[in-house]
């Protein structure tokens, strides 16, 4: 009953328009989508440069376990882990 | 013509009711074969089964999804944006502010954020949510202090005995802490 009801706040963001969310299952898909693979560490880099390795909002390298989600224009990742989504609302880095 | 008029365009979707989101899947079970999404009334959701998408399809929708992003949106896994829901909503009840307040110069930083995150935890066990990964995710960036820090909150050992002892007792409150 709660958990539905959570569902039905919207996170504050630029438009009233649905949002985009994906299951664990796709991940590697979605980071396709933006033109991010996984190297032999299994952390997340850009796909034309396997050497580059992205960083979250906060400046960290992210693995694909730990990858949440994503934000403007495809370079701000986001970890799965409360400690990140807090800084997240807040702005902090 | 709008990110999401070609979302719906890309897959021929007809509906006009208000959409929560749509959710990116792999198909569920076999009645789902020849789909490419599958409408959820109640949840106002659509599941688009990446599994059952050309590779035409996706080259469209990969700058679907790019336009979706720079409009200032975010792309979440779903449980994550679940999660985030949820610490928007306990934040905008401001339950914890006076105790995040009153900590806020007393503490160090790493304990401050572990704290944050352990009266977050404490709100989501109250309301019967599953508090496993949150206690996780506190014992992996802070580790023991942090776990200790969680189990403290949960107790209600920071509003209950150190708020007190600093009103009453700073110097017992420096040594104890």
């Amino acid at each position: 009953m709660i958990g539905n009801l959570f569902n039905l706040v919207a996170i504050p963001t630029k438009s009233m328009d649905p949002e985009l969310t994906f299951d664990v299952s796709v991940k590697k898909e979605i980071l396709a989508f933006l033109n991010k693979t996984v190297d032999e560490e299994n952390m997340i880099v850009e796909s034309e440069n396997l050497k580059q390795r992205v960083l979250t909002f906060d400046g960290q390298e992210i693995s694909l376990e730990e990858f949440g989600g994503v934000q403007i224009g495809s370079e701000v990742f986001i970890k799965d882990n409360i400690i990140s989504l807090i800084k997240l609302t807040e702005g902090r880095k | 013509m709008s990110w999401l008029d070609k979302l719906k365009a890309l897959f021929n979707i007809e509906i006009n009711s208000p959409l929560f989101s749509f959710n990116f899947v792999y198909k569920s079970n076999n009645n789902d074969s020849n789909k490419e999404f599958v409408y959820h009334p109640d949840q106002r959701k659509v599941d688009v089964l990446l599994d059952n998408i050309s590779a035409e399809k996706k080259k469209e929708l990969a700058p679907i999804i790019q336009e979706y992003l720079e409009a200032g949106n975010r792309l979440l896994e779903s449980s994550t944006s679940t999660l985030l829901n949820r610490l928007y909503l306990y934040k905008q009840q401001g339950n914890d502010g006076q105790i995040l307040t009153f900590f806020k110069t007393l503490i160090p930083e790493d304990d401050y954020l572990a704290l944050e995150a352990s009266l977050f935890l404490r709100h989501i066990f109250m309301t019967s949510g599953n508090v496993k990964k949150l206690k996780g995710d506190i014992r992996n960036r802070f580790g023991d202090r942090g776990n200790n820090i969680a189990n403290l909150c949960t107790a209600g050992y920071f509003e209950e005995f150190l708020m007190p002892l600093y009103n009453s007792a700073k110097k017992e409150f420096d040594s104890l802490y």
